[in-house]
């Protein structure tokens, strides 16, 4: 048998030299969710940066080598995850693509586009399907809070786009503490392990979120049903908002909405709506997004964005079975409802479809 | 001991194989007892109460299960079995093939360091019948036999990835050893052997789809509802739906789910009707305001004190016994399951709603059985539990092997441990008789 013993564990130290401090770190916050669920008391995020809580606490790293294998930058688990969820091109397994809108009003006025995240996610609550969901909220200054709600209530407060870095894995590591307060309230969960989650977030998040779960390691083991949003590119928060206030006059506390389509427009609450050209964003961009190649993410049971839909509309690929039964529900309960294709660009529209996110990810890999 | 006395080998350790082990032990017999989970127990240790006298399962058990482990006669050889036979009676030779533990059985002293650090969740635990999940390091139960951990060979992320090792570094007693690997090992000099393998159930290779069984998670087996009741499982005894936490006021237990069925097996489960009123007996006692319905084709109590103890469930624990055949299963759309059933007292269709619906599932044989019968070179009925002469009960179809419990049919715990003792001292005649 090989001796494991020999075989080099690459640490947090390494992630520090190869993805920290070359620019590849995407924020998700994996690394830090797993360390500190573990009560190793080593690494806390800083900002964007994942790092040693000091000197004193870098000694209590225990080499475990778990932060390396779950970062999404990371080469380990590549080759096998990719056959696991049937990886044979950019779009990822696609077992179908629809678009569709929510029917509910209340979520159409917060939502992004279709609101389809959030209704389904409501869904997911009133089923009994979840008990907890992985969002995020924002604060009065426009500003991503990562946050795991535990009730359908909340998101409301979480639906829309959020232009800024949300690390959104961040939040597991208090999942025993939440585990405890949904535990005494839903009854019919008895243990922390018997709990389900879903996840949302962008392709980078969800390729670490898998991994974790290819290990099934705690405390993504609970997690049950992963969303993937559409990302071409994601923001430094201050940089944007700096871009943001000198090109519309618009306080981050007045932003209402912002929407990417080609440009981007901000909506202020006073219903202002001020275009600023794409371009000028591009100081904000986080390096790390310059370098990934992935547009709809394809480590995911669903994944939702409004490139390629009709105004209105929001585009779901579904990826496993899983994720069609959901779909499935969620349209013969009347929450979403189909986008009508045209008789005469039917049998056009599904490839027409997947030819746009082609071009969208070959846009975003030219980057 | 007598020198040069031979071995006996007893396949399966619950509590047939224990007891036989644990007879031939005290006989001054050499014994191999070899099982193949981590720990010895078998279903028993899984079981809350025992009929009709409604003691503590793994209380009367645990001593025979400590005994088992320190006898100077019994060697225990777990997470192992058997994979040829080879001679004849009073004279076999016998290959086991041991999975490696990954922890050293006599260091670890079962402190769960290993299991609180390991990275890993979601290992499923057949103790619990799949209810709870463990670390890839961890303890089938926590007074399991030998009382040591062990790692799981495919979750555990340092087997299969090389990094990891948390459990190395948390365990004080330096009982994990990763340079383990599976091994085979021959037992020369074995006399006899004695076949305790006991049993499956009828759920573990049918789906039971038609009775909504892992479709609604208001039907479960009696196996898991032995566990849910059971202080030390997933509810710690305290009896609720795992659809919504509510306590179920009204339980309805279905008898027969997969035997005297044509479409499954034939042959009558033999058990079912009396751990079914063992069961609602203890549910009631949990529980003074619930109401049980045991729908019924024949009510089997043949034992002794087997018939007064369910007289006693209709008199004094709310007991309701419907002679019927049930028509449809179904629920509502809170979960609630709602039965269509013939009524063979009034002739009527009836219908009932209960909170619960509990079955009561056919035994059937252990898995693997056909592999064993056939290293072991012995015959199987039309069941595939193992032939026997009805004049010869304890004996199987090659001399020298015997057979006690549940592999041999259905049966209970009494008869299990009868049939233990009686295969045993037919087993030790070949160590201890005259000529062979």
């Amino acid at each position: 048998m090989e001796d494991l013993s020999l075989k080099e564990i690459k640490t947090f130290k390494d992630l520090e030299d190869e993805v920290v401090s070359s620019n590849k770190c995407c924020a998700c916050g994996a690394c830090v969710a797993y360390c500190e669920i573990q009560g190793f008391d080593t690494i806390e995020m800083e900002g964007y940066t994942p790092k040693f809580k000091s000197d004193k606490n870098a000694e209590n790293c225990k080499e475990c080598g778990l932060c390396f294998y779950i970062c999404p930058q990371t080469e380990p688990l590549t080759d096998k995850l990719n056959k696991l969820y049937l990886i044979e091109d950019e779009l990822g397994h696609i077992a179908d693509v629809i678009s569709a809108k929510t029917t509910n009003a209340k979520i159409k006025g917060v939502g992004q586009d279709g609101g389809i995240v959030s209704t389904i996610l409501s869904y997911l609550f009133d089923s009994n399907q979840i008990d907890a969901a992985i969002v995020s909220e924002y604060d009065k200054n426009f500003q991503p809070i990562p946050t795991l709600i535990d009730n359908k209530v909340d998101l409301i407060k979480s639906a829309g786009t959020r232009y800024s870095i949300s690390s959104n894995i961040l939040p597991l590591k208090d999942l025993y503490a939440m585990a405890e307060k949904i535990i005494e309230e839903h009854s019919n969960v008895y243990d922390i392990d018997q709990l389900s989650l879903a996840f949302v977030g962008t392709p980078c998040q969800c390729r670490a979120i898998s991994k974790m779960k290819l290990l099934n390691v705690k405390p993504a083991h609970v997690i049950n049903y992963v969303f993937s949003l559409f990302c071409f590119e994601n923001f430094d928060y201050a940089k944007l908002m700096e871009i943001i206030k000198s090109k519309t006059k618009i306080e981050p506390s007045q932003i209402k909405k912002a929407q990417i389509k080609k440009n981007m427009f901000i909506t202020s609450k006073d219903g202002k709506t001020v275009e600023i050209n794409i371009k000028d964003l591009d100081d904000a961009v986080r390096s790390h997004c310059n370098e990934c190649d992935e547009f709809v993410g394809r480590f995911s049971d669903l994944s939702i964005g409004a490139s390629g839909a009709p105004t209105g509309y929001s585009m779901i690929i579904m990826r496993s079975e899983k994720a069609q039964n959901l779909i499935d529900s969620v349209i013969s309960e009347g929450l979403i409802e189909k986008y009508k294709i045209p008789a005469e660009q039917y049998s056009e529209w599904k490839p027409k479809k997947i030819n746009w996110f082609r071009k969208m990810t070959a846009l975003k890999t030219k980057k | 001991m007598v020198e040069n006395s031979k071995s006996i080998l007893v396949i399966g350790g619950g509590v047939a194989g224990i007891q036989a082990a644990l007879d031939l032990g005290d006989m001054g017999i050499n014994v191999h007892l070899v099982e193949k989970r981590p720990c010895i127990g078998g279903k028993m240790a899984q079981l809350d109460k025992t009929f009709p006298t409604l003691d503590c399962s793994i209380c009367i058990l645990a001593p025979k299960l400590s005994e088992c482990y320190r006898h100077p006669n019994i060697t225990l050889h777990t997470l192992s079995e058997v994979q040829k036979v080879e001679g004849s009676s009073g004279q076999f030779s016998v290959e086991i093939f041991k999975r490696a533990r990954y922890v050293k059985e006599d260091v670890c002293t079962g402190c769960g360091d290993c299991a609180t650090v390991c990275p890993v969740r979601g290992v499923k635990n057949y103790f619990d019948v799949d209810l709870m999940t463990q670390a890839a390091a961890y303890i089938p139960f926590p007074s399991a036999v030998p009382p040591a951990y062990l790692v799981d060979k495919e979750s555990c992320v340092y087997l299969n990835y090389g990094i990891c090792g948390l459990c190395i570094q948390a365990c004080g007693a330096e009982a994990i050893d990763f340079t383990q690997t599976d091994t085979s090992l021959t037992l020369d000099n074995i006399s006899s052997i004695i076949v305790a393998a006991g049993y499956s159930l009828i759920e573990d290779t049918v789906p039971l789809k038609k009775f909504g069984y892992k479709k609604y998670k208001n039907v479960i087996s009696a196996l898991e509802f032995e566990r849910l009741i059971c202080a030390s499982g997933p509810l710690e005894g305290h009896l609720k739906r795992l659809s919504d936490g509510k306590e179920p006021k009204k339980i309805a237990f279905l008898q027969c789910v997969g035997s005297r069925d044509e479409r499954n097996k034939d042959y009558c489960s033999s058990i079912c009707c009396m751990y079914t009123t063992k069961e609602a007996m203890i549910a009631y006692e949990h529980d003074n305001n619930l109401e049980t319905y045991v729908f019924y084709i024949d009510m089997r109590a043949g034992g002794k004190g087997f018939q007064k103890f369910l007289h006693r469930g209709e008199d004094e624990y709310n007991i309701k016994y419907i002679k019927s055949k049930i028509a449809q299963i179904s629920v509502d759309n809170k979960g609630n399951p709602k039965l269509v059933y013939e009524n063979y007292d009034t002739n009527k269709i009836e219908q009932l709603k209960v909170d619960l619906v509990v079955l009561a599932t056919c035994i059937i044989p252990p898995e693997g059985i056909d592999e064993l019968a056939i290293s072991l070179g012995i015959e199987l009925d039309e069941n595939k539990f193992i032939k026997t002469n009805p004049f010869y009960p304890m004996e199987t179809t090659r001399e020298g092997i015997y057979v006690c419990g549940c592999v041999h049919e259905p049966m209970d715990i009494p008869r299990s441990v009868a049939e233990a003792s009686s295969a045993a001292a037919k087993a030790a005649e070949l160590v201890r008789g005259g000529e062979f």
